[in-house]
């Protein structure tokens, strides 16, 4: 089946031509993108910058098959991300299981009673369980030095810890794509440089990354290539 | 500082090195997720603002929403008590003509939901048929289909300040109001946080979940602790900005020429009602 091999040279993430808008409940609507065309190659690491409301967040709402473009393809792997592959279950796991996307917001991404449970959430899905299952969690926690908030509950961490969690959530399932909408709002500094130090890392390991920020000092501690957008939803020259 | 940051913490072996493909256990969590999915987005709609299109609709936002409100109370109460079907013919008319007046996609965006109403109304009355009443389904179509056309129309085209002021006018307690009006904002604010966490869940439902309820009624919970904080945060917004119990809300003029062309129509169909019931009769 389709999305468990490379396809030919293309880069692991294409945006060719893409236009999407969205529509209220009368079918009125408001352009996101127009006419964006990027891509990400495998273990790159790609910053999609831009002012507020130019579309940088839709770009990974596609790219995670949660929306549809209107117009263009958006590609992984070489498979156009259509609402009627993303209907075919098998296809929707594996690319949820290949690209993880961490929300902007992790107060709308964590839904477990406990750090634990939620870290744990992705690995038992896959069919993980026992000391292997065991393993990974503490890897995870261990990995964004949180092994402390194991047994908390998400809902009454600090910001900060929160957007960790929701990292760790789905670096759990070992993504070859971590797509990041702001993965560094409202951090502190030395918050941000943990997020920053663990992307470098997981870039180097040969992963990719596609992160929306408007930090400048981010993009160039990542050593992102950046891919600026503005006020027209469209990538600039 | 601790974990990969400090640059001590290698990468794990399962992270740091590449995996065989996943192939992902087969699951039937499908129809749970579009189903949960489509029911926190249909919230959602609450926060879409009302704005009259077409040239009917445009007169019509020109008379006070306190007519308006009276006079869709009306309709829906004659077409329900209407036993002369020429009246709900002549009413099934009349709603035709506003919507056909209307742009397309407000068509469709009122007589979608209207039709499967107006057809779940009339499968449940089909055993009627059967009882010795065989044209009760069709009655029950058709009077369901005019009162939520009539209702999904006012509800489109005007604002829903607007309707909480012509509340006010109908001395309706401003308490009462004001619970109508956080009700209406948090409901569309809950549909959002709901629709983002079945889409978080969706992202992270990438195999076979051996327990279909942990991830639903996480949901659920967090759905249902985020609504209360926003209420507690909205409480302390509205403390701050001096909220001292009275709700005010801007009241319009009630009699204005458009006013009153809408209370003749309303008479004239009222008068229709009455006369078509007496010929019943």
């Amino acid at each position: 089946m389709s999305l468990g091999t490379k396809a030919g040279d293309e880069a692991l993430v294409v945006f060719d031509h893409v236009g999407f808008a969205y529509a209220d409940r009368d079918g009125a609507t408001s352009v996101a993108l127009d006419d964006v065309s990027f891509s990400v190659a495998a273990g790159e690491c790609v910053a999609l910058v831009g002012p507020n409301g130019c579309g940088k967040s839709t770009a990974l709402r596609l790219l995670a098959g949660l929306d549809e473009p209107d117009a263009g393809e958006v590609r992984f792997d070489g498979e156009a991300i259509t609402a009627a592959r993303m209907a075919d279950q098998a296809f929707a796991k594996r690319l949820h299981k290949r690209v993880g996307l961490v929300f902007q917001d992790p107060d709308t991404q964590l839904f477990c009673p406990t750090v634990r449970d939620e870290v744990a959430f992705g690995p038992r899905q896959m069919g993980m369980g026992g000391d292997e299952l065991e393993g990974r969690v503490a890897d995870t926690l261990a990995l964004f030095g949180i092994e402390g908030l194991a047994h908390r509950a998400p809902y009454h961490l600090s910001g900060g810890e929160k957007r960790k969690v929701a990292m760790a959530c789905v670096v759990s399932c070992a993504p070859e794509v971590l797509v990041c909408d702001e993965p560094t709002n409202a951090l502190d500094e030395d918050s941000v440089a943990e997020v920053t130090g663990f992307l470098k890392a997981f870039v180097a390991a040969g992963r990719t990354v596609l992160l929306t920020t408007h930090q400048a000092d981010v993009v160039s501690a990542l050593g992102a290539r950046e891919v600026r957008m503005d006020k027209s939803h469209r990538v600039v020259r | 500082m601790r974990g990969v940051a400090s640059g001590a913490a290698p990468l794990p072996a399962w992270l740091a090195e590449p995996e065989p493909a996943y192939e992902p256990p087969r699951d039937r969590d499908g129809f749970l997720r579009r189903n949960a999915l489509s029911l926190a987005s249909m919230l959602t709609v609450f926060r879409t603002p009302a704005c009259p299109e077409g040239p009917i609709d445009r007169m019509l936002a020109r008379v006070s929403p306190v007519l308006r409100l009276m006079g869709t109370i009306v309709c829906v109460g004659c077409v329900s008590a209407a036993r002369n079907m020429a009246f709900v013919w002549v009413a099934l008319a009349a709603t035709l003509v506003v919507l056909a007046s209307r742009p397309a996609r407000r068509i469709l965006s009122v007589a979608r939901p209207a039709l499967v109403v107006a057809l779940l109304a009339a499968l449940v009355n089909v055993p009627a048929v059967f009882l010795g009443s065989p044209s009760a389904p069709v009655r029950v179509l058709m009077k369901s289909f005019v009162t939520v056309t009539i209702v999904l129309g006012l509800s489109n085209t005007v604002q829903t300040e607007r309707l909480f002021g012509a509340l006010a006018s109908l001395h309706v307690p401003s308490h009462v109001v004001l619970v109508c009006d956080l009700a209406i904002r948090d409901l569309a604010l809950v549909g959002q946080v709901a629709t983002s966490l079945n889409e978080a869940l969706a992202c992270r439902s990438i195999g076979h979940a051996a327990d279909k309820s942990l991830g639903t009624a996480g949901v659920l919970g967090m759905t249902f602790v985020k609504a209360s904080e926003l209420a507690r945060r909205q409480s302390d917004a509205m403390a701050c900005r001096g909220f001292d119990g009275t709700f005010s809300v801007e009241r319009e003029r009630v009699i204005t020429p458009a006013g009153i062309a809408y209370l003749v129509a309303l008479a004239c169909a009222v008068i229709c009602f009455v006369y078509l019931e007496g010929a019943v009769a």
